[in-house]
């Protein structure tokens, strides 16, 4: 496939070296799968490995968490990551259907994606769905809010490993 | 001109006035309408909808907006100071957003249009975006369409560009997400049904080259490389007519938009955020030649 070079700013080009060490001008979906999950020479880094514990005690509804992970109100999942059995899916972020069955990110590291992907991508196209932490101009209609509140998360959570089950 | 169109929407609005000067024979000006060949950003988009740019409902509106430019207020219009259709004007538009010594700092068309009829014409400020302004707007856009856009990057615009930058790198709303996450970093991605591109001069100045490497087909492949390899532009063809929007709409409804989207706070039209915002997005499509009103989807 001819894939063209674009051009990336600087500094973006500069932060995405930093965050990943990776060429900037690569596929972004590659980017995404090759970013190394805490190799086990590193240190213990808190913040890649993820949020281990549940964020509640119910487990996640997997029946809901679709509903949520494919309505455009909710998790909108579906705007950036291809899904199954969904229509249009975007392709900004890689396919959670190969991402699910082709690797083995701990549930902790899929939690941690979910509630706030900027600590494992600080330049990520992820939206934060349930970490508020730092957000600045939150329209007023949602201050007090959670995109994806704890349960939801679990749910979303409960729903991406179906995917992972069908391997 | 292109083939012009009966415009149903406009015609109960602008009443007797329009008419009269629409079919008023001396064209002072050659007015460059709207042309689907020289705008990059449509590449990213499908041979039908770029087939449709050929003639896009926008046709016809800028006689509309002629019409407004020469209408008569309490004895004064606006080709009394600016010349018979405006022809003084051509080429201003290529320097908006443009700084203001009195205000110190940028302002829009839309606000100039606004001090015009206020300050030295004793009439009321136009409504922001409602038809009027939008229309006087694109009309006083369309005079400089083919001169390529030359908005100040230095001097005292240098700390308001600046700002725009920031704005427009800065995570904001409910999902924290800023511009240059989908319009940068997700350029040449699908968001949704959206291609997404960046909203610069990307791939502009060697365009045949660019154009002539994108794939042919299938056609999904073809778009996402067109919006990752050619940037847009934005300030050179907005306003545009948006046919999800159904009218022409400015860059402030465009913007208002994405903050939206976004879940974060909606500034009011022509604030100094959205202004500042304008003005960066204008420096990065500066060299692109002005082609107003822009046809989107
Ligand atoms: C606006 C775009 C966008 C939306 C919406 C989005 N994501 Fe993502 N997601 C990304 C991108 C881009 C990546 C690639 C890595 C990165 O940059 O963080 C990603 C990565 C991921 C990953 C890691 C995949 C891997 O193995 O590397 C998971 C899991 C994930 N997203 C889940 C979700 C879930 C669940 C939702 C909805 C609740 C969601 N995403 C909504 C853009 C998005
Ligand atoms: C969540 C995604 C998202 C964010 C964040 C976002 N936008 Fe957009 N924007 C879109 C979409 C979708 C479109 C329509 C498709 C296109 O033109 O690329 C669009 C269109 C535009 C356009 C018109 C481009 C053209 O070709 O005419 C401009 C300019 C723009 N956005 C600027 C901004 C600015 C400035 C910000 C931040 C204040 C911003 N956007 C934030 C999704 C976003």
């Amino acid at each position: 496939m001819d894939r063209l070079h674009k051009a990336i700013p600087l500094a973006l080009a500069a932060a995405l070296l930093a965050a990943c060490g990776n060429n900037a001008s690569q596929d972004k979906k590659q980017k995404a799968e090759t970013k190394p999950v805490a190799a086990k020479t590193e240190p213990v880094d808190v913040a890649v490995l993820g949020i281990a514990k549940p964020l509640t005690d119910k487990p996640g509804d997997p029946v809901n968490g679709r509903k949520l992970a494919t309505s455009k109100k909710k998790g909108n999942c579906l705007a950036c990551h291809d899904l199954p059995d969904v229509h249009f899916a975007g392709n900004a972020g890689p396919s959670l259907i190969e991402s699910m069955q082709n690797n083995d990110r701990s549930v902790g590291w899929i939690r941690q994606k979910i509630v706030d992907p900027k600590v494992d991508n600080p330049d990520t196209v992820m939206f934060t769905f349930h970490s508020n932490e730092g957000k600045k101009m939150i329209r007023p209609d949602k201050v007090g809010t959670r995109v994806l509140d704890a349960q939801e998360v679990e749910d979303v959570i409960a729903y991406l490993l179906t995917l992972r089950e069908k391997k | 001109m292109k083939t012009r169109r009966s415009n149903v929407l406009l015609q109960g609005v602008l009443g007797l006035a329009a008419l009269a000067f629409v079919a008023s024979p001396a064209m002072a000006l050659d007015l460059k309408g709207y042309d689907a060949n020289k705008d990059p950003g449509l590449y990213k988009y499908s041979e039908n909808f770029r087939g449709m740019a050929e003639f896009p409902p926008s046709d016809g509106m800028l006689e509309d907006g002629k019409a407004l430019f020469n209408k008569d207020r309490s004895g004064q219009s606006c080709a009394t100071c600016h010349g018979e259709d405006g022809e003084k004007l051509v080429g201003a538009s290529t320097h908006y957003p443009k700084y203001d010594e009195k205000l110190g700092k940028p302002k829009l068309i839309q606000h100039q249009i606004n001090s015009c009829l206020t300050e030295r014409m004793g009439q009321e400020a136009l409504k922001w975006e409602k038809g009027e302004q939008v229309m006087l707007t694109t009309y006083v856009k369309a005079l400089s369409n083919g001169m390529p856009l030359s908005i100040q990057t230095d001097g005292p615009m240098a700390k308001f560009i600046e700002l725009g930058k920031k704005a427009y790198d800065e995570r904001i709303g409910h999902f924290d997400i800023a511009c240059k996450h989908c319009h940068n970093t997700a350029a040449g991605t699908n968001i949704r049904a959206e291609y997404m591109s960046a909203p610069d001069n990307t791939g502009y100045a060697n365009l045949e080259a660019v154009v002539a490497k994108l794939p042919a087909n299938p056609e999904r492949e073809r778009r996402l490389a067109a919006g990752a390899a050619i940037g847009s532009g934005s300030v050179d063809h907005w306003p545009i007519y948006r046919t999800k929007w159904g009218k022409l709409a400015t860059m402030q409804r465009r913007l208002r938009t994405c903050n939206k989207n976004v879940r974060a706070v909606v500034h009011d039209y022509g604030s100094d955020y959205y202004v500042n915002l304008e003005a960066y997005l204008g420096s990065i499509s500066n060299g692109m030649e002005m082609n107003v009103p822009g046809f989107r989807p």
